[in-house]
């Protein structure tokens, strides 16, 4: 098993997660015991104690961890590969991109289906929806992949959808995913990042993710960085040509570890209890519930979301505050599932008892969401100005020492990489934070 | 302080609740009976939850707990307005004095790009409504009104207002939400005395006043009964104000045993002088001592009036003095039939 913490030529790819994180979800550890489930779940408390006598905020953490095993089969994939062939990509780049196909080509078993879409100004159904039988003819088929003019971006990744819709029917527990590469801005067909954004959302809504891969230096990565985000694929920010097809190996192979997909979670409010916000997610509220989505779950992973409540007056004593009940397709055994787990919080008017009781792992989940924050700010000052390249510098400097402090390290070095960027003068530094901010939000932890 | 005892269990059939598996209290063999399951009533808010759950399904307290001495808990006032999201429905409160609205560390957060981190102040004062901007990049709108900056501007319950491209209106706090079965209903099962949701009248509820359109569900003192004499339904409290009677749940009192009993069927207000009963346009009419009521039009009930609504008779018994209760607690304890609680027993705490 190869270790997949060490970094390639450069590459952010933002699935790297790096090390583990200190507070201790250890995925190890559930798999050892007697679970039989391939998801769990556990609700946190940001505090054991609230105030009963007062209107409070609070926070509460979902934690879902994947067990390390590999019990069961290996995801099936339906995969399609979405790929740029616009005047730019002329050269190297394309031929490194014919190499990355014949790779994943490679890499599948009968049971998986694939199909391959290029665009430039027109899209081209290159091979549609179906099993890997005759591996060598489409590499061949590869091979042919020539460039032309503009860069139909939506128009292309739409008709990957399609390929992939065509036959979703035929393929419950399937992993459905969507491999764009593009490098450059959409100079044809839609462009607005908001009509993108949403259509994407449609896709994630009947179980397709995207994942992004941004080559080079000219694609828009809060475009990419959005779709991933937005249908809960990951992003990859591809520096050189030579690395392409290590990165399309590295997202094959994690694609292949999915164990849950389709991961949505209800959280019931109990009375006297208001969800604020979950950060890094657009939740839907209804009258006594709120719903998010969650991104799929690698074995041996976790994830979480982070909460912030508003807890009214309540009697003294002990209150679930709220329950969160988790549905998702389970891979590994092909059934749906459902989990739940309780947020307890007990009231008491001992501020003492509130001080002395804020739960550990809750606090650096909320320093994660805040340097989130802080690099989200960080970017937006570079874009307007208001930061000069070394003000910028500063920031990322602090926002470092808070992940490193709260066992990002992954993320650290990303933000380390972004450093160097902005030192030597490059204009990449985006390109990769926009990635560690979408891995801090969907709260991947590793 | 009055100590409740929690464990007590109410017998109902509750629609929402009759697929659940639930335990049934022994030694009770009555026919209609098997259709219900044990419920605990939850101390704090009163709501009825199975045996098997470890929490209130309404407001989550931890049911095998006493409730400690804190029931006093000054009640919290109804949010003098909120603000409701112009897509989504959501209903963000206000409450008196300042509410900062903005996308990050704001009292009223807007999950939005086109909203500033700190957008707008919206301030609360003896009724009056003050919108101001501070500064947001995409500015703030009241009505048709664009802003300038730390200007404030006077708004009112009813006004859309702007911030960026989101948009949200001003609506009273008050204003009831859309019917949620769970928060309303009061479901009376089968047998006579099997009553959930009357509390102790001189209980104080923690919290009672928080959310406004609960309040018509706590009965409070009960100023008579429709005491059935024979037919499908239930008998029917009356507590002081006015309740809605009907088949369905999103009535106040819920008689879903009578199918002749219209949806929404019948109103009964009670005030010092007297008990009325309306009835709403239902189908097959109300009838006291006989005379079909006309529709929308109020009548008075005397004791020992009879009324009918669908195939169900009752006669009304209005409050009685309270050795006359004790007497029938005493009475109703010595049947083992009986479920123990109830609004009988609760009259005399």
């Amino acid at each position: 098993m190869e270790d997949r913490t060490q970094m390639i030529g450069g590459a952010q790819p933002t699935v790297m997660g790096g090390s583990r994180t200190q507070m201790g979800f250890d995925p190890a550890r559930t798999a050892m015991g007697m679970s039989m489930n391939t998801l769990e779940v556990e609700c946190l408390a940001g505090n054991r104690y609230a105030m009963g006598p007062e209107v409070s905020r609070e926070n509460a953490l979902i934690v879902l961890k994947s067990g390390t095993q590999q019990l069961g089969r290996r995801a099936p994939l339906n995969i399609c590969l979405v790929i740029d062939r616009s005047g730019s990509m002329e050269g190297e780049p394309l031929e490194y991109v014919k190499r990355a196909c014949e790779y994943v080509v490679d890499m599948l078993e009968p049971n998986d289906i694939l199909s391959i879409v290029t665009f430039e100004e027109q899209v081209d159904i290159l091979m549609p929806a179906r099993r890997v039988v005759n591996k060598p003819l489409v590499k061949e088929h590869i091979r042919r992949i020539e460039v032309g003019n503009t860069t139909n971006l939506y128009d292309g990744l739409m008709a990957g959808c399609m390929q992939i819709a065509s036959v979703l029917g035929q393929t419950p527990g399937y992993v459905n995913r969507v491999l764009l590469l593009t490098d450059g801005e959409p100079t044809a067909g839609l462009k607005d990042f908001n009509s993108i954004v949403q259509q994407v959302g449609l896709q994630k809504s009947q179980g397709i993710s995207i994942t992004a891969l941004g080559f080079g230096s000219e694609y828009n990565e809060e475009l990419m960085a959005g779709i991933a985000r937005r249908s809960g694929g990951n992003y990859y920010y591809i520096q050189r040509p030579d690395l392409l097809p290590e990165v399309f190996r590295r997202e094959l192979e994690t694609l292949m570890t999915i164990v849950a997909k389709n991961v949505q979670v209800r959280f019931q409010l109990s009375k006297w209890v208001q969800i604020r916000q979950i950060y890094g997610s657009q939740p839907t509220f209804g009258q006594r519930t709120v719903d998010i989505t969650m991104p799929d779950i690698e074995r041996g992973t976790v994830r979480t979301a982070l909460l912030e409540i508003e807890l009214d007056r309540h009697p003294i004593g002990t209150f679930r505050v709220l329950k969160a009940e988790v549905s998702y397709d389970d891979i590994v055994n092909n059934r749906a599932e459902r989990i739940s787990s309780d947020c307890i919080f007990e009231f008491t008017n001992d501020r003492n008892l509130i001080a002395a009781n804020v739960h550990p792992v809750v606090a650096n989940e909320l320093a994660i969401a805040q340097a989130s924050q802080n690099l989200q700010k960080t970017m937006m000052g570079m874009r307007t100005q208001q930061f000069t390249a070394m003000g910028a510098m500063d920031e990322l400097q602090k926002t470092r020492a808070i992940l490193i402090n709260a066992g990002q390290t992954g993320q650290a070095q990303e933000v380390d990489a972004a450093l160097q960027s902005l030192q030597r003068g490059g204009a990449d530094a985006e390109k990769t934070l926009m990635g560690t901010i979408m891995n801090l939000d969907q709260g991947r932890r590793q | 302080m009055t100590q409740i005892d929690q464990t007590q269990m109410i017998g109902t059939t509750p629609g929402e609740m009759s697929g659940a598996t639930m335990q049934m209290p022994a030694g009770n063999f009555d026919p209609l009976r098997t259709q219900m399951g044990g419920t605990i009533q939850c101390p704090v808010c009163k709501s009825a939850s199975p045996l098997t759950e470890m929490y209130c399904g309404e407001c989550g307290f931890l049911l095998s707990q006493q409730l400690g001495e804190q029931l006093d808990i000054p009640a919290e006032s109804a949010p003098p307005a909120v603000l409701v999201d112009g897509s989504s429905g959501h209903r963000y409160r206000l409450r008196e004095g300042v509410n900062t609205l903005g996308r990050q560390g704001a009292d009223i957060l807007v999950n939005e790009g086109t909203v500033s981190r700190l957008h707008a102040r919206i301030t609360i004062q003896d009724g009056s409504i003050i919108v101001e901007d501070l500064g947001s990049s995409n500015g703030t709108k009241v009505g048709a009104e664009r802003i300038g900056p730390n200007q404030p501007t006077a708004a009112e319950i009813g006004t859309i207002l702007k911030f960026g491209s989101w948009q949200a209106t001003l609506a009273s706090g008050s204003d009831t939400l859309p019917a949620s079965p769970a928060d309303k209903t009061i479901a009376i099962a089968g047998p006579d005395r099997t009553i959930i949701g009357a509390p102790a009248e001189n209980l104080a509820l923690p919290l009672q006043a928080s959310e406004p359109e609960e309040d018509v569900v706590e009965l409070g003192p009960l100023a008579g009964k429709l005491v059935k004499i024979d037919g499908p339904a239930a008998t029917i409290p009356i507590p002081v104000g006015t309740v809605t009677i009907g088949r369905k749940s999103e009535n106040i009192i819920a008689l879903p045993q009578d199918s002749f009993i219209s949806g929404r069927h019948a109103e009964i207000t009670t005030d010092d002088t007297g008990i009325y009963i309306t009835d709403l346009g239902s189908s097959n009419g109300t009838t006291v001592n006989g005379v079909k009521l006309e529709p929308h039009e109020r009548q008075i009930l005397r004791d020992d009036d009879e009324v009918q609504m669908g195939q169900t008779r009752y006669k009304l018994e209005s409050a009685v003095p309270q050795e006359a209760q004790e007497k029938s607690e005493a009475h109703s304890g010595s049947s083992d039939n009986e479920v123990p609680g109830g609004f009988w027993s609760e009259g005399e705490a």
